[in-house]
């Protein structure tokens, strides 16, 4: 053995790898728990967003109904937008917090941002071909559908994964959002009126149960 | 086959903790640091002057809320000093893998 490590006070580099371990530990495990806290924020913000829309569209109707000009249609492209606001502020709030202890680099802030960015914009593409195509879509059913969509892209991009575990539950977590979506679709058929009325309930539950779920594991893993 | 060097400023347990903390975090308060890994003012103070005059870590002071806070930073040295390491033990553990030796735990010199 080299003379250098007699100086390592009796270390040997079986502790010394020991050692680093348990410091990456120390914080891997608070990384994880915060990620399944920012996935349970996210379990309540997106049913909260669901369900806005649902009361809309009772007081105006949906848009593709052709039920006419009305003053709050306007709401229904930034209905959102509040409630993503309140998801990014606790979010970024979590996260500052962490931060404290583990410094976030600005690569893994700009992977969250990112991660916002790739969902909002599948479902906003699809409703833009919504529109231009006509056909007849479930509002409702093509949103979840975008989010698993969109979060199965984050997972096998390997955004906002601490670990192998995480990357699989966004890519597990977004297959059960697709599926809950395709499986509905395809069991109400061309029944629009029906399909709305169980995709109102569907997707809320869906998206509350895969993210808030998810976000429990994860904490409780950690 | 000789078994790599490892840096001798790194390769001691408290020092190790240390630099492994800064590694992960870039930069540190001595108070959180000395909390975090359970030493006492002087341990750390000692051990980070180590650190310091071999440049791999800078103490620095910033004003916060609660007045002055003695900040640690890994440098660019620490952290290629580090990464040196981490590539000499696995060297190491490959290495001893092949030639078994009896035991790779030596008396202490440092104090």
């Amino acid at each position: 053995m080299d003379a250098n490590v007699l100086e390592g006070g009796g270390l040997t580099p079986q502790a010394a790898v020991a050692e680093i371990r348990r410091i990456e530990g120390l914080h891997g495990a608070l990384a994880r728990r915060a990620s399944g806290l920012t996935w349970m924020i996210w379990g309540i913000v997106a049913p909260a967003i669901f369900i806005s829309y649902a009361l809309l569209s009772i007081l105006v109707g949906f848009p593709g109904d052709g039920n006419g000009y009305h003053a709050l249609w306007i709401l229904f492209p930034v209905l959102w937008v509040p409630w993503a606001a309140i998801g990014f502020v606790a979010t970024a709030t979590l996260w500052r917090s962490v931060g404290l202890v583990i410094p976030r680099r600005s690569a893994q802030m700009r992977e969250g941002v990112f991660t916002g960015a790739i969902i909002v914009g599948i479902i906003f593409a699809g409703f833009a071909a919504i529109a231009v195509s006509r056909v007849p879509v479930v509002e409702f059913a093509w949103v979840l559908m975008a989010q698993g969509v969109g979060v199965v892209i984050v997972g096998l991009l390997g955004l906002n994964c601490n670990d192998a575990t995480e990357r699989r539950l966004w890519i597990l977590g977004g297959i059960l959002l697709v599926a809950a979506a395709l499986a509905g679709s395809l069991a109400l058929g061309s029944e629009v009126l029906l399909a709305r009325q169980w995709f109102t309930l569907i997707s809320p539950l869906t998206s509350g149960l895969v993210l808030f779920g998810g976000g429990l594991y994860l904490t409780s893993r950690a | 086959m000789a078994l790599p060097s490892l840096d001798p400023i790194i390769h001691q347990a408290t020092r190790l903790r240390i630099v492994a903390l800064l590694f992960r975090n870039r930069t540190a308060a001595f108070t959180w640091a000395r909390d975090t890994l359970g030493l006492t003012d002087g341990n750390l103070d000692t051990h980070t002057k180590r650190l310091e005059e071999a440049g791999y870590i800078r103490r620095g002071r910033v004003l916060t809320t609660g007045g002055f806070q003695v900040r640690l930073r890994i440098t660019p040295e620490g952290d290629a000093a580090f990464r040196a390491y981490l590539e000499a033990l696995r060297e190491y553990l490959a290495l001893e893998t092949v030639e078994p030796t009896p035991s790779t735990s030596l008396p202490s010199t440092d104090r």
